[in-house]
């Protein structure tokens, strides 16, 4: 029996945005939004006890990402801003982010009200007031690659990351070690949900991720603070990522 | 060839030679068991059962490539597609082959349901209106900002502004649900665990037709060998397929039909052999064999157009019966020819040859009656091909049987018989001994008789093939094919408009969890009234748009950003969506394995479900609706069965009374009458008692193999009554009745060694009972023969 009908219909979410004709978009603001400034930005596991902040900036996105595949684990707080071209306010929020290499991250929104959002390699989990809802990543190239997209840069997937974004490292001017990398999506459906994501950081830790959308919705968070050798036992891996303990 | 003879035989040189022609040009084997399945008709659950059985899901295959990683199985998922498609073998059979979603789909969906969605809003005009209360469409307003906090905003503020109450996406939602083991990976399907690519094909022929079926599997696997030798080794092509078991069975069938061939053949030698001390007189008998054989075939190919393999190898069987006419007429010319000649010898004989053969033709016959396309094959091959035996028998036989006498060891069995069956006095206990023993056998047994009418009974299972299917559907596809809910419409949108009640209905099943899913096209094609309802629910109220921009204002949004919605709810609807639609679409498949056409028009819409915790209160549920039902295939079928074989019983009752008419205005007295039907009914009910003691079930083969237990039965019956007319050739009748039973029962015998489950049972019912019949109708034989100088 034909099985398309139901292996394809988590592509079908991303459908509606595919199918419909490109829409023009602003230009992105050449000046990071208000508010984006790092205050305890993400390490990379280091035993020395040089700040991650404080160490060289890496040479280039391969030195980066390869720092971010030495990390353990990451527990970071953030605060968040969506600026939608729907509302005529921004939607802000504060919370939690969790993540466990290779592809796990799980994100607990505090503010303004409670919510969580779970991505593993098959499946991206959300709960909130209206509910739960699961979407299978497994059964969408284009959804899986969007959604898991931070979640492959926190794993240090250099390979995966190529395939699909042309990835672009620069440093900042007028820094001592600030840098930005950034991800342009390389397919016409990628590009069609996310026209950019980009990193900022200071020496071997994030500061900042901003989205930017098509028609120029931006998603700036912030990281608050971070610990970038978290480790997690077994309850805790069950807790956030859904991993049973063996 | 000279003599008087000759022109006998060259007219039967002649005919042989105009069958054998049109055989081989006319020739064409199925070996589907739907052949054997009874018509059904009207509205019955048999006709819907035969429709599904031979619809799309029949003719489509799934293909599983384990490759061990994602990467592999997509690389030789799209070279296979590819090779398939270009192989002369493969690529005509491919009605269709999928091994990702096909291109534009995503476009077309959006381009299909988009428009429409305000008729898509909910499943029913009071589900619609209620998402439209004013605290609903607070709810919408503030579950859409939330969502737009979540990483789906992207694509959700794109959509939003014509669709704020996210209809479509929830629609995608909805039949997202029914998920099976599959994923997509780079534009493939691939399963869940990511080490397996599926391709699904549809065969352009019935899977039943092993002629086109055969050839195709094997060129799926030499394809697919030269695939797995690019990709350096490694991966493993496992299948699914209805054309894979009709292949097999057919196999098995013909392994069968040469074994007893051959088998019931080199017995037949051997027995004359030693019984005449020449194979000039077997061989002599070949244009009987090929005459019965080949008038049989002709007259299937001529009538159905084609000949099932089972039939074939019951006419195999037949060897044993139409040679019987060869045997007797020897056996007289050898142990007690006319004067005049081998002609006057078959004059002889002939009237209880056609006796014989008529009484048998009767039973036959009577099996035509039955609307059973199987049945009704074997019977008029049967009929036909021992009609042209016995027409072959009269042209052939004196003229090539030549100079003949009996040997040494057929004078001694001569003898033996004689002796044995001519005991008088008190001796002759010995010839009611095995008849009391058959009757107290039959009392005893005849209780213990099971009938068995589950269709699987006909067909042999193939564990191999059985476990690779469960292997590749557990992997892929979850959804039962045996049981299925039906919505029956007189056209397409009736079929719907039932659809749409038994969605509902397996909705609240689901619910309490009397299945554990199910799959259902209303989803995606409701009825066209069910559309229009939805929709109008949806525009009808003018309130809305202001009432939603209040509620999307007083969460923050921008109100001039949903106009797109308000034109949208101004404008007139489209035309509701029809099976049409989507199947002129790249989401054709998506439709096709839900909608079924019947031959008469009716319209038959599937739905699947798995996991079933409790069929009664599913089936009175379903049944609620009008039109609907849960269709259980197989217990369709052998519900069929039971009832066919009552019929057929009936009907050979009447046979059996047409065959004693026969005989009582061929005999006119009581004992000769009663020397050739009582042993050869006594022999088909301890046939059924024996089997029943033996724990072997009884099919409805078992009673067609009873019909021609009964018909052999009373021929030796009436081969030995004959002899009441030439007392001096009784040594060569009970000669000839001997040799007729040996070869039948070598003939059978063979069959009921068979693996294959119907010819088993035509084989053991019929060995047992030819073998009864024999014994009981020599001892009846016998008190008749020594009755008459009985003081």
């Amino acid at each position: 029996m034909p099985c398309s009908p139901a292996c394809l219909l988590v592509e079908l979410l991303a459908t509606l945005v595919l199918a419909q004709d490109p829409q023009p978009t602003p230009a992105p603001a050449s000046q990071p939004p208000a508010g984006t400034q790092p205050q305890q930005p993400v390490k990379a596991p280091d035993p020395a006890s040089v700040p991650a902040q404080e160490r060289a900036r890496p040479a280039d996105a391969k030195t980066l990402l390869a720092v971010f595949a030495r990390m353990p684990g990451l527990e970071a707080t953030y605060t968040e801003e969506k600026k939608l071209t729907l509302l005529a306010l921004p939607l802000k929020s504060k919370g939690r982010i969790l993540f466990l290499p290779p592809g796990y991250l799980f994100r607990a929104v505090e503010a303004p009200e409670p919510a969580t959002l779970r991505i593993t390699p098959d499946e991206l989990r959300t709960e909130d007031r209206d509910g739960k809802q699961s979407i299978d990543l497994r059964r969408s190239d284009t959804v899986r690659v969007f959604i898991t997209a931070l979640v492959q840069v926190f794993a240090g997937d250099e390979p995966a990351l190529q395939k699909a974004f042309t990835v672009s490292y620069a440093a900042v001017p007028e820094t001592k070690n600030g840098w930005t990398l950034e991800l342009l999506p390389k397919e016409a459906n990628l590009q069609r949900m996310m026209k950019s994501l980009q990193l900022r950081g200071v020496g071997e830790a994030v500061t900042a991720i901003v989205v930017v959308d098509p028609n120029g919705d931006r998603t700036t968070t912030t990281i608050v603070t971070a610990d970038s050798n978290r480790t997690f036992d077994p309850a805790e891996k069950k807790r956030w990522f859904g991993i049973e303990a063996k | 060839m000279k003599g008087p003879e000759a022109p006998r035989l060259w007219a039967g040189a002649l005919a042989l030679v105009g069958l054998v022609v049109y055989v081989l040009l006319a020739w064409k084997v199925r070996a589907d068991i739907t052949h054997f399945l009874p018509g059904g008709d009207g509205d019955s659950d048999v006709l819907l059962a035969r429709q599904i059985a031979v619809g799309e899901l029949s003719r489509t295959m799934v293909l599983l490539v384990d490759a061990g990683s994602a990467e592999r199985a997509v690389e030789a998922s799209r070279d296979f597609e590819q090779a398939l498609r270009a192989d002369a073998a493969t690529g005509p059979m491919l009605a269709a082959l999928e091994g990702g979603p096909a291109d534009g789909f995503d476009e077309a969906m959006y381009r299909i349901y988009q428009p429409r969605r305000f008729a898509f809003a909910a499943t029913s005009p009071e589900a619609a209106r209620a998402r439209l209360g004013d605290d609903a469409l607070v709810h919408a307003a503030a579950a859409l900002k939330r969502k737009l906090a979540t990483p789906m905003a992207s694509m959700l503020s794109r959509v939003a502004p014509e669709d704020p109450l996210l209809i479509v996406p929830e629609l995608f939602e909805r039949i997202a649900g029914r998920g099976e083991g599959l994923g997509v990976v780079d534009g493939r399907y691939v399963t869940t665990d990511g080490l397996s690519a599926a391709l699904f094909a549809v065969t352009a022929k019935s899977s039943s037709d092993t002629t086109a079926q055969r050839p195709f599997l094997a060129a799926i696997r030499r394809v697919f060998d030269a695939v797995n030798a690019r990709a350096g080794g490694g991966l493993v092509l496992r299948t699914t397929g209805a054309n894979r078991h009709a292949v097999a069975a057919e196999d098995a069938v013909t392994v069968d039909i040469e074994r007893v061939s051959i088998g019931s053949t080199v017995g037949l030698l051997a027995v004359f052999l030693l019984l005449f001390g020449s194979l000039r007189l077997p061989l002599s008998w070949l244009p009987v064999l090929a005459a019965g054989f080949l008038a049989g075939a002709a007259a299937c190919l001529l009538t159905f157009g084609e000949i099932h393999g089972m039939t074939l190898a019951f006419g195999a069987s037949l060897i044993g019966v139409s040679i019987d006419y060869a045997v007797h007429f020897y056996c007289h010319q050898s142990l007690a020819p006319a004067a005049d000649g081998p002609r006057a010898t078959m004059r002889r004989v002939w009237p209880g040859l056609v006796l014989g053969c008529a009484t048998t033709v009767v039973g036959f016959v009577v099996l035509l009656v039955a609307t059973f396309p199987g049945l009704r094959e074997m019977a008029l091959f049967s009929a036909v091909g021992l009609l042209a035996s016995l027409a072959a028998s009269w042209a052939f036989l004196p003229g090539l049987v030549g100079p003949i006498g009996g040997t040494r060891s057929a004078a001694w069995v001569v003898r033996w018989l004689d002796r044995a069956t001519s005991c008088r006095g008190r001796a002759r206990w010995r010839y009611w001994l095995p008849i009391v023993a058959a009757l107290l056998v039959t009392v005893v047994g005849l209780p213990q008789a099971k009938w068995n009418d589950r269709i699987a009974n006909l067909n042999r299972a193939e564990p191999e093939l059985g476990a690779e299917d469960a292997h590749v559907m557990q992997r892929v596809v979850k959804y039962e094919q045996r049981r299925l809910v039906v919505s029956v419409g007189a056209d397409e949108e009736r079929a719907l408009a039932a659809n749409d009640r038994v969605a509902e209905q397996l909705a609240a099943a689901l619910a309490e969890r009397q299945i554990a899913g199910y799959r259902s096209i209303a989803g995606l094609l409701p009825s066209a009234e069910r559309q229009r309802a939805v929709d109008a629910a949806m525009r009808s109220d003018p309130t809305t748009w202001p009432r939603l921009s209040e509620a999307l204002a007083a969460q923050g949004f921008v109100e001039e950003a949903f106009v797109p919605f308000r034109e949208a709810l101004a404008a007139a609807p489209p035309p509701p969506l029809v099976a049409a639609d989507l199947l002129g679409s790249p989401l054709a498949s998506l439709v096709r394995p839900f909608l079924l056409h019947l031959d008469d028009g009716r319209v038959v819409a599937l739905s699947y479900l798995h996991g079933i915790a409790d069929q009664a209160a599913l089936a009175a549920r379903v049944a609620s609706v009008p039109g609907a039902r849960l269709l259980d295939i197989e217990a369709a079928l052998t519900g069929a069965f039971g009832a066919y074989r009552e019929r057929m019983t009936t009907l050979l009752a009447f046979g059996v009374l047409l065959v004693v008419a026969l005989v009582a205005w061929r005999y006119r007295r009581l004992k000769l009458i009663a020397l050739a039907v009582v042993p050869a009914v006594l022999g088909a009910f301890c046939t059924i008692a024996v089997l029943g003691l033996c724990g072997i079930d009884l099919t409805l083969l078992s009673l067609v193999a009873l019909l021609m237990v009964v018909s052999m039965g009373v021929d030796y019956g009436i081969f030995l009554a004959e002899d009441e007319e030439h007392p001096g050739a009784r040594g060569a009748t009970q000669l000839g009745v001997v040799v007729d039973g040996l070869t039948t029962i070598l003939g059978f015998g063979l069959l009921a060694i068979s693996s294959h489950p119907a010819l088993f049972s035509i084989g053991a019912t019929a060995g047992v009972g030819v073998t009864l019949c024999l014994v009981l109708a020599l001892c009846f034989g016998s008190l008749v023969a020594t009755a008459k100088s009985h003081p």
